[in-house]
């Protein structure tokens, strides 16, 4: 049951947070408030053990993949996906970040959560998402995926709407669930198009090399195989877009900010919102057979790299702040995958998952400590009164802005900006971009740090102090967001990047060669993105430092950020990307309004004219009713009438008829 | 052959024991009849288990001179839909317990009846007695909805019973015309569904028979334009009226259409099949944003109904084998689901005497249990994984796929506007600012939870095992893929020839009608098994 031919089982790694749901939900009603937290606490810990276990056993044992079949789960024609489980590295690296960092942002609800309303439907939530979320990357085919990736959209518009008696956080939860939801349909009609031409399940995807090179297919109207894939790869590009927050399907994410800040942490940066990375990496030889489809996902990548940090240099809510970064963060995820750089996108997840977590909670650990305030104006000089929050949130910020040789977040953006300028599916273009966006995260990394921690406190703010649970870990984290980059150093460093030579048991012959293999340009570049981000450090010093530059006036009448726009960004273009581009407005305008009015007008035209058509016919009827009736009312007197008019009209009738 | 007896003697009969039990005390009719409901559950569950090796039969002749038997007939499917109906029926007397406190009696006859005739529409294969079922559904429904439905109960009672009657009687002149047109060609008097499929009819004929027989089934379906009746009478019937005719009353339209008419007259199934799968999709569509803008809880679901019948027909009109499962699965599924939402709507009007949206808000905190559950049926309803719809949807989207990747492309769309609905429903009641209107909700009771508990569990094990639904069908002759299940015996494989398609309607269209055929054959029945190996209770039949 456990361990099948001396190989772990794989069902375990899902199943045990769904008991610890399924337990939380059944006797929510029966148990303390507190016991709900414990339950799920140990259920993840136990999955994350388990995660080890395999894991460790892949690894150690050289093993390629275990795949574990249990039933046949769709079986209609063509659609064939059985509830089975694959388990590569792949899956390991995400579900030790699942499972892991699942493990820690877990502990730290307990505190953060301790005595709201909903403590027990929301540890539910978060065990069920952890399950949902463990499915969606254990599964071994797309359909079973889909379970997961369903799943997790579920209990992430379940917890954006943990406080559900206020209004902005529901719309916030039904705008996420509507836009990803969106995406999914894409995704759906590509999983349709896989299983018809090659099967849903992971391990035939190779078959793509035979519809590539097919020119007729028969059921598809004369599209000849790389259309097809062509097709098939936009829509999982959109269904990953979605899910994943990148352009033009990013808009939700930054309203999904109105959750308890470790679902935000949880799950709208470290393991939802990559969904698309791994969808993309599992099909990557799918996208890597067209190089239309590869400049697509690059080109969407880096647009949204792009989109998320201009948007975040402008906010002044430091979860909005972070929340773009994620968007932006993910934005070089898909580029990575655009350039053919599987492992190193996967590798930027892994780091990012650490830092960026690591910056929700640091956050939500200051939120707390301030009574809610989330603007980050209100806030200031942080630093001495929370000095270890205060270093932890340094290494994530650190990490994001991707400080030269001591942070993950530089080995990981740096492997990927490489490889954008250096494979054949890359770009100096996008590079460019890509480069300049890098300048733009650190100054926005660090414009969090001195606005934030740096400075005297804008607002005289009891400090509440947070205790180990909130604490602890945040340092954990910390730790990884600076040590996880060494499983991959540049191979200029003369060694071996170990991540990327372990990941191409699974990527092979579809990893991107390197075009250039000059050392020294390799050096210049790397030492180019290191100057980037100190240079945007310093920027932000100049801009931002309390001693070097007046502080933009603390706007402290921000109530809510949708509505106002705070003082210091009144210019036009400050406002634009203040509001996201102006994305929300346009869908709402658009997609929103088209189908609340077309939903209304379809409800007035089955009331008034289709309903109508049927009343009509009664009251055709009704005509023939008050006819009949006005010949047969039971009085004898009509009827007199009736039989004088009758006789008079036969008489009249038969007259004129003898007269011809 | 007394199983299939005594499944529709049991409510018939226990009528007469509900009404003694009634005139005594009217609690003890509540008793009499779950206790009834539940005895035919398990004899469903029996029957269900007895299908498994092959049909059952039972002819009996009734009106010889007409050619009219007491003939039923239960495969799977109708082994299927008669446990969802005898299930159904459990849960809807449950569900009454508190809420019918008026004629109470009268009240569980007419349920008991409404059982019998739903019963007889399932099983009978004889044409008269299918049509006597058929008549016999509506004489009840229309008391439940006239008697205990709410504000517009007698209009919307004379709007239930004018379109299904008007749309039965096009029915029964198709059924009549085969009749006749059999009768003269074989001189043989017969309503045997299974001999009225052998008769010859040309392609015109084909087509009035297909016309008269769909628009019959269409308006209980309901299939767009002939809907209106269903929000009106989904709206004012009692919460148990409402959950069965959402469960089962639509069903036998959609089962109508899949025994008789499509086998009846398959090449004009077969040529009418793109306008049919355009007016499913209008449906589906339509329902969707019809039912979103909707201020009343039950009016909402109503027109959701249109959007999920809407993939059923599509799925059967597909013509493969995704499809027919998708629709039968998505049969059930809706029955359940929706059904559960018509219950929780009916709940919350028991409570606070509304069913409209704007009077309710933020009234999770007062009921937490049971907006865990309207949460549950939310999603099912908007197909979330984990749940039977989803599997339902899913393989009416792939059924609808393999017919033209563009029809299943533009079906998938549907699933994003039943999210709107879908969210709505729960947001809008549960979600928000509390309302101050109402205070100290009760939250669900044990009853309730039961009720509401049994179909949480039922949908969730068919989402993750689809085989308990499917399984039972038996499977199309031409699947290249093994299918797991009875799928692989030998006997499905057997190609089936039956019906004329005509050679003017349809001389290369794909033989829509042959995946239907396996069901309602007994050609093929006859191959299923030999009479040495039926159990003497079926050797009875032969």
């Amino acid at each position: 049951m456990f361990y099948n031919n001396g190989l772990p089982a794989l069902w375990l790694i899902p199943a045990l947070p769904a008991l610890g749901a399924l337990i939380i939900f059944i006797f929510a009603s029966r148990m303390p408030a507190r016991a709900a937290g414990i339950i799920a606490c140990s259920a993840i810990s136990l999955s994350f053990l388990w995660v080890l276990n395999v894991g460790t056993t892949l690894v150690l044992g050289n093993h390629h993949h275990f795949v574990e079949h249990h039933w046949n789960w769709i079986a209609a024609g063509p659609f064939q996906g059985s509830a089975s489980f694959y388990f590569d590295l792949v899956t390991f690296a995400f579900t030790f970040v699942v499972a892991g960092v699942g493990l820690l942002i877990h502990l730290y609800s307990y505190s953060y959560m301790k005595g709201d309303a909903g403590e027990r439907r929301y540890f539910g939530y978060f065990n069920l998402f952890a399950a949902a979320m463990l499915v969606l990357v254990t599964a071994e085919n797309a359909f079973f995926m889909f379970l997961g990736w369903e799943g997790v959209g579920a209990c992430s518009f379940f917890l954006i709407g943990h406080w559900y008696q206020k209004s902005e956080n529901t719309v916030a939860a039904t705008k996420a669930f509507l836009v990803t939801r969106l995406g999914d349909i894409f995704l759906l009609i590509g999983l349709f198009l896989t299983a018809t031409l090659v099967g849903v399940s992971f391990s035939q995807q190779s078959a793509w090399t035979q519809v590539a090179t097919s020119s007729f297919i028969p059921g598809f109207g004369g599209l000849t195989g790389p259309q097809l894939i062509l097709i098939t790869g936009i829509c999982f590009l959109l269904g990953a877009a979605g899910k994943s927050a990148q352009v033009p399907l990013q808009v939700w994410l930054p309203d999904a900010m109105a959750g308890p800040t470790p679902v935000s942490a949880l799950i709208h940066a470290a393991t939802m919102v990559t969904a698309g990375v791994y969808l993309i990496a599992r099909f990557h030889i799918l996208f890597a057979l067209s190089p239309n489809l590869m400049l697509a996902v690059a080109i969407v990548g880096v647009l949204t790299a792009f989109y998320g940090a201009t948007s975040a240099f402008v906010q002044t809510d430091i979860k909005r702040i972070l929340a773009y970064s994620t968007i932006s963060q993910i934005g070089y995820m898909f580029l990575g995958l655009g350039v053919g750089a599987w492992s190193l996108a996967v590798f930027h997840f892994f780091t990012h998952a650490f830092y960026k977590a690591l910056l929700f909670m640091a956050a939500g650990t200051v939120i707390h400590s301030l009574h809610n305030e989330q603007n980050i104006y209100n806030m200031g000089g942080l630093r001495t009164k929370l000095k270890g929050t205060y270093l932890a949130f340094l290494a994530g910020a650190a990490s994001l802005a991707g400080i030269p040789f001591i942070t993950a977040g530089f080995y990981s953006k740096d492997a990927i900006l490489w490889n954008t300028l250096s494979t054949k599916w890359g770009s100096p273009v996008i590079y460019g971009i890509a480069m300049l966006t890098a300048l733009m995260t650190a100054i926005y990394s660090f414009r969090l740090i001195f606005v934030v921690f740096h400075g005297t406190p804008r607002k005289d703010i009891h400090v509440h102090l947070p205790d180990r649970l909130l604490t602890w870990p945040l340092y954990i984290l910390a730790f990884f967001a600076i040590v996880a980059g060494f499983l991959n150093l540049p191979i200029v460093f003369g060694v071996t990047p170990i991540w990327e030579h372990s990941f191409a048991r699974v990527f092979g012959e579809w990893q991107a060669e390197p075009l250039i293999h000059s050392h020294a340009v390799e050096w210049m570049a790397l030492l180019g993105s290191g100057v980037l981000a100190l240079g945007g450090a310093g920027i932000a010093w100049l801009l931002y430092s309390p001693a070097k530059a007046p502080m933009p006036e603390p706007a402290g009448d921000i109530a809510t950020v949708e509505n106002n726009t705070p003082a210091p960004y009144k210019a036009v273009w400050a406002n634009f990307l203040f509001h996201g581009w102006k994305m929300d407005g346009f869908y709402n305008k658009t997609f929103v309004r088209g189908f609340r009015i077309t939903s209304g007008v379809i409800a007035w035209i089955d009331r008034v004219f289709v309903d109508g058509i049927f009343e009509a016919i009664q009251a055709i009827v009704r005509g023939f009713h008050a006819l009949v009736i006005f010949f047969q009312n039971g009085r004898v007197s009509r009827y007199a009438m009736v039989m004088l008019f009758g006789a008079v009209a036969i008489i009249t009738i038969l007259l004129i008829g003898s007269q011809r | 052959m007394t199983l299939l007896l005594s499944l529709l003697l049991i409510p018939l009969l226990g009528t007469a024991l509900v009404g003694l039990s009634g005139w005594v005390d009217r609690n003890f009719a509540r008793v009499a009849t779950l206790i009834i409901m539940i005895v035919d559950l398990a004899v469903a569950i029996i029957l269900m288990a007895r299908t498994s090796g092959g049909p059952v039969q039972v002819i009996h002749p009734w009106i010889p001179s007409f050619g009219v038997s007491f003939n039923l007939y239960v495969d799977g499917l109708s082994a299927l839909l008669i446990l969802l109906t005898t299930f159904i029926g459990v849960i809807a007397v449950i569900i009454s317990w508190n809420e019918i406190k008026e004629k109470v009696t009268s009240f569980h006859i007419w349920m008991l009846l409404l059982q019998t005739g739903i019963l007889i529409v399932f099983m009978a294969r004889d044409m008269m007695l299918f049509y006597f079922g058929w008549e016999l559904m509506l004489v009840p429904m229309f008391f439940l909805i006239g008697v205990w439905g709410h504000e517009e109960k007698l209009y919307s009672a004379i709007k239930f019973f004018l379109f299904t009657f008007t749309g039965s009687i096009f029915m029964l002149l198709a059924l009549l015309y085969v009749y006749f047109q059999h009768a003269a060609q074989t001189g043989v008097l017969t309503f045997d569904l299974t001999q009225l499929l052998q008769t010859e009819l040309s392609a015109t004929a084909q087509t009035w028979v297909f016309l008269g027989l769909f628009v019959g089934f269409a308006v209980k379906v309901p299939i767009f334009p002939l809907h209106t009746w269903l929000p009106d009478a989904h709206t004012q019937a009692p919460t148990a009226g409402s959950l069965i005719l959402a469960g089962l009353l639509l069903k036998t339209g959609v089962y109508g259409i899949m025994r008789i008419t499509i086998p009846m007259a398959p090449a004009a199934a077969v040529y009418f099949t793109p306008w049919i799968i355009g007016l499913a999709l209008i449906g589906i569509f339509y329902g969707a944003l019809a039912a979103y803008p909707q201020r009343d809880f039950k009016r909402l679901v109503a027109y959701s109904s249109i959007a999920h019948l809407g993939f059923v027909i599509l799925g059967v009109f597909v013509g493969n084998a995704a499809g027919y499962q998708g629709a039968v699965l998505q049969m059930v599924n809706h029955g359940l689901a929706t059904g559960a939402l018509f219950l929780i709507g009916g709940m919350l009007q028991q409570r606070t005497h509304t069913r409209l949206f704007e009077m309710f808000g933020g009234l999770w905190r007062q009921m937490p249990v049971l907006g865990g559950f309207l949460l549950f049926f939310c999603f099912a309803s908007l197909g979330i994984p984990g749940t039977g719809n989803f599997i339902g949807e899913l393989y009416v989207m792939g059924g609808a796929f393999t017919y033209h990747p563009l029809v299943g492309a533009l079906t998938v769309f549907g699933i994003l506007f039943a999210a709107a609905y879908s969210l709505r429903i729960f947001l809008a009641t549960m979600h928000g600012p509390e309302t101050t209107a109402f205070k100290n909700l009760p939250d669900a009771s044990p009853r309730e939870t039961l009720a509401l508990g049994t179909l949480v569990a039922a949908l969730v094990a068919i989402g993750f095992f689809p085989n308990l639904v499917t399984g039972p069908l038996y499977y199309p002759p031409d699947l290249s893929v093994p299918q797991s299940g009875r799928a692989t015996t030998p006997a499905m494989v057997m190609p089936v020839e039956t019906g004329t398609p005509s050679p003017v309607l349809a001389p290369t269209s794909p033989p829509l009608h042959t995946y239907l055929l396996p069901m309602n054959s007994n050609q093929l029945s006859d191959q299923r098994f030999d009479i040495a190996s039926l159990s003497p209770d079926q050797q009875e039949v032969r």
